[in-house]
């Protein structure tokens, strides 16, 4: 009960356009777009952590997933590749590496920087070397490498 | 030649001195003269007694130790005096040599191995990472330490979301 009203607490500002932010800060017509997405990562992000909190990994993986839906910018995409992080972490303290996985799964089918993709596949690699999974990591780790020397596109 | 010098050469008969047409000679007198193959018995059991007594002492416990240990150590160091031998010296340089360069080669021809390194290398420093994390996590809930990217006040510092 006490976790569904914090949820709700934190959804209601997201759909109504992020205007607790908007308080705080002169909002231009141009990034309005930008806030209003930005106000709903922000939520559903706040969702999954606590999700996580409480140990309930499959909806914080959806949550998850409806984070790297939204339209994020691409200049923005660092962001996501944050998130997807601080977001797998959180679920490998509880040993979720399936989970892990699938966040950071999404995060790469949202983003196309050579950076990002770098830094994502060496967050796999991580992931399956906790796993004992090895030769994975490698695979993960040497596409990391190659990309990290690749221009950005 | 008289008993008396047939029984001054018996001494030097048992100790194989004598010449062969000698040893023959006095051989044919003892075999005809009574008196003198007794004193051959005789001066006979005395030399094998003799013997058999330094053989005695020989035999004694701590003369069989110091023996053995002389026969041993020389064993030993005849096992290993082949190693001295140029040819052996030179293959002992080239294993040396193999022994040295097999990491090198290794690394050269895997590069996984060194890509594993990496990856060892790289995990230990997240895990370093994630324990100060897990100590500061264990004393709050998670999600009120793990920051939001996409909450502008934590980005206070370099705000990537600034209207500017």
């Amino acid at each position: 009960m006490r976790l569904k009203t914090c949820l709700l607490g934190l959804l209601i500002p997201s759909l109504l356009g992020g205007w607790t932010t908007a308080q705080t800060e002169p909002i231009s017509e141009a990034s309005e777009e930008w806030e209003r997405i930005r106000s709903k990562a922000e939520s559903h992000y706040e969702m999954v952590l606590l999700l996580i909190e409480n140990k309930k990994f499959e909806e914080a993986v959806k949550n998850a997933k409806e984070i790297f839906s939204l339209p994020v910018p691409p200049e923005k995409h660092e962001l996501l590749f944050d998130s997807a992080k601080e977001i797998s972490d959180a679920l490998l303290h509880h040993k979720q590496y399936e989970s892990a996985h699938q966040v950071l799964n999404f995060c790469f089918a949202a983003v196309s920087d050579t950076t990002i993709l770098s830094n994502l596949h060496k967050e796999k690699a991580y992931i399956f070397k906790k796993m004992g999974r090895d030769d994975e990591a490698i695979i993960h780790f040497e596409k990391s490498i190659e990309l990290s020397k690749k221009p950005n596109s | 030649m008289g008993c008396q010098t047939y029984s001054e050469n018996l001494s030097a008969l048992i100790d194989g001195e004598l010449s062969a047409a000698e040893s023959r000679e006095l051989q044919s007198h003892l075999a005809v003269c009574t008196p003198c193959r007794g004193e051959h018995e005789s001066l006979l059991y005395a030399a094998e007694t003799v013997d058999r007594l330094l053989e005695d002492r020989l035999e004694a416990p701590h003369w069989k130790v110091v023996r053995d240990e002389l026969t041993t150590s020389k064993t030993r160091w005849n096992d290993f005096r082949w190693l001295l031998q140029p040819r052996w010296a030179a293959v002992a340089a080239v294993l040396l040599l193999l022994l040295f360069s097999v990491p090198f080669y290794w690394s050269a021809t895997h590069p996984d191995a060194l890509l594993a390194e990496q990856l060892v290398v790289y995990v230990n420093e997240r895990d370093q990472l994630e324990e100060i994390h897990r100590g500061i996590m264990d004393i709050e809930p998670v999600g009120w330490v793990t920051h939001n990217p996409f909450r502008v006040t934590d980005r206070d510092s370099e705000n990537p979301f600034s209207l500017e």
